[in-house]
């Protein structure tokens, strides 16, 4: 018998969905699932792999996100998320100057600097909520002054931010709807002032592009930012603390990191590969395609699974399923596959590098003092809030 | 050992150049340029390592 998992569920991301990927690989690595008009789950590292690399097969045109049983159609004016080639590499050329590892690793002083303020407000001791209160106003503030916004309106911004993708979350209190179009409003009064007088943020780069010998037409701008502000937000914010959680499950390895700062940047390609802070991205099969003695028919959606394919076996071996910040080669797909992977990755290593680094030379001790609240999202179930008492040996205490 | 570079799919995101910076670099144009078209001396495992790391599979090596 076929195995049967709510793949299309929030819950089923919040919980551990280890077992069942691991069952799924093993017994029905492409794996129908009949909820919302149906999708193909995808489940094997080298199947994941196949389907990103091959657009012409796997199109991106009707929207990354597994199906929720509304119609789906190509947008005329595709963001870039969701364009195929060739226009795909055209618009991503345009914007993938702002993130190559030079600009990057140009920007740590900055990263520095936010996060020492943000570590600032923690004193050791106390209990603090972690998430909101401290993780995710790094990366808000990072990509929101690399799109341009003035200082103030960061905060705002991390709120509208957090609605537009937490629709399904009871707990935020505005509707998604409302925060697109709160943004779209912010994001038109920037592109106005960047008209007046351009600078070296990212909108004015953007206007100043072409594709073609077009400019992007204000539909594909607003559709730019919006991607570029959702992605450069949720998702750090989830690594750094889903990845905390796991420092916190694991002593030992807290310990090590503690120890041996220089360990930080592959425990944090562990926490990539065994969080996959994002659960998934969606294909749509432009003819019909034979994978694993299943037939794909033309049209169907094809969700990837990037926390199923980062625990497989024949890739990672016998420890596949376990949390090891030693762990080498760590070649995880956590930031996607083929043309569509990850445009921000340098970005989001450098933050979460920072952000640890500054942690464990302040605190040498995490422990959860309450409940964890997920985010009920099927693509970022991210932590919403989780209450932390940072402890600080005091052999260690003023060493910064 | 060469080094491939299938243009067509580099996206010029640049993992190969934190890999390899000595090898690889994305030009302000945001064109990836191989400054080396064997691999030299001493980094064949970092340029290994850019090559399995390109998420676009834009690079490969040839004997």
């Amino acid at each position: 018998m076929e195995p049967n998992y709510p793949l299309h569920l929030p819950d089923f991301y919040i919980g551990d969905p280890g077992p069942a990927y691991r069952d799924l690989r093993h017994n029905s690595p492409v794996h129908w699932t009949s909820a919302n008009g149906g999708f193909w789950g995808i489940t094997r590292y080298a199947d994941v792999k196949f389907i990103g690399s091959r657009p012409h097969l796997f199109s991106s045109a009707n929207g990354v996100l597994m199906p929720d049983g509304k119609p789906r159609t190509a947008d005329p004016r595709p963001m870039l998320i969701t364009t195929d080639p060739p226009r795909h590499k055209a618009m991503r050329t345009l914007i993938s100057k702002g993130f190559t590892p030079k600009h990057i690793n140009a920007m740590e002083p900055e990263v520095r600097e936010i996060v020492r303020g943000v570590l600032d407000s923690a004193e050791p001791g106390i209990e603090v909520e972690y998430a909101e209160g401290l993780v995710a106003k790094v990366p808000v503030r990072i990509i929101a002054d690399l799109l341009g916004a003035p200082a103030e309106d960061w905060e705002q911004f991390r709120a509208w931010s957090d609605a537009s993708v937490g629709s399904a979350d009871p707990g935020v209190e505005l509707s998604s709807q409302e925060a697109f179009g709160a943004l779209t409003t912010y994001f038109r009064r920037l592109i106005a002032l960047r008209e007046q007088h351009r600078t070296n943020d990212l909108i004015s780069l953007l206007m100043d592009a072409e594709v073609d010998g077009e400019s992007l037409s204000h539909d594909e701008l607003m559709a730019f930012l919006h991607l570029l502000l959702v992605a450069g937000n949720e998702t750090t914010r989830n690594l750094i603390a889903l990845g905390t959680i796991a420092l916190i499950n694991h002593p030992e390895q807290l310990r090590m990191l503690v120890d041996d700062p220089s360990l930080i940047p592959a425990a944090i390609e562990e926490m990539l590969r065994h969080i996959s802070p994002v659960t998934h991205m969606t294909r749509w099969a432009t003819e019909d395609v034979e994978l694993r003695g299943k037939t794909i028919r033309k049209g169907q959606a094809v969700v990837l699974l990037y926390g199923a394919a980062n625990r497989d076996e024949d890739v990672f071996g016998e420890t596949a399923e376990q949390f090891d910040i030693t762990r080498r080669p760590n070649p995880h797909l956590a930031f996607g596959t083929g043309e569509h992977a990850c445009l921000g990755l340098s970005l989001a290593r450098l933050e979460a590098r920072v952000f640890f680094e500054e942690l464990l030379a302040r605190f040498d001790r995490i422990e959860l003092t309450g409940e964890v609240l997920r985010m009920r999202s099927t693509m970022v179930p991210g932590v919403r809030t989780m209450h932390v008492r940072l402890g600080a040996a005091d052999d260690r205490a003023g060493v910064r | 050992m060469r080094i491939v570079l299938d243009r067509a799919r580099c996206t010029g995101i640049g993992i190969c150049e934190s890999f390899a910076p000595t090898v690889f670099e994305v030009d302000d144009n945001g064109e990836l340029v191989v400054l080396s078209a064997e691999v030299p001396e001493g980094a064949l495992d970092e340029v290994t390592a850019a090559v399995e790391g390109c998420p676009a599979l834009a690079l490969r090596l040839e004997p």
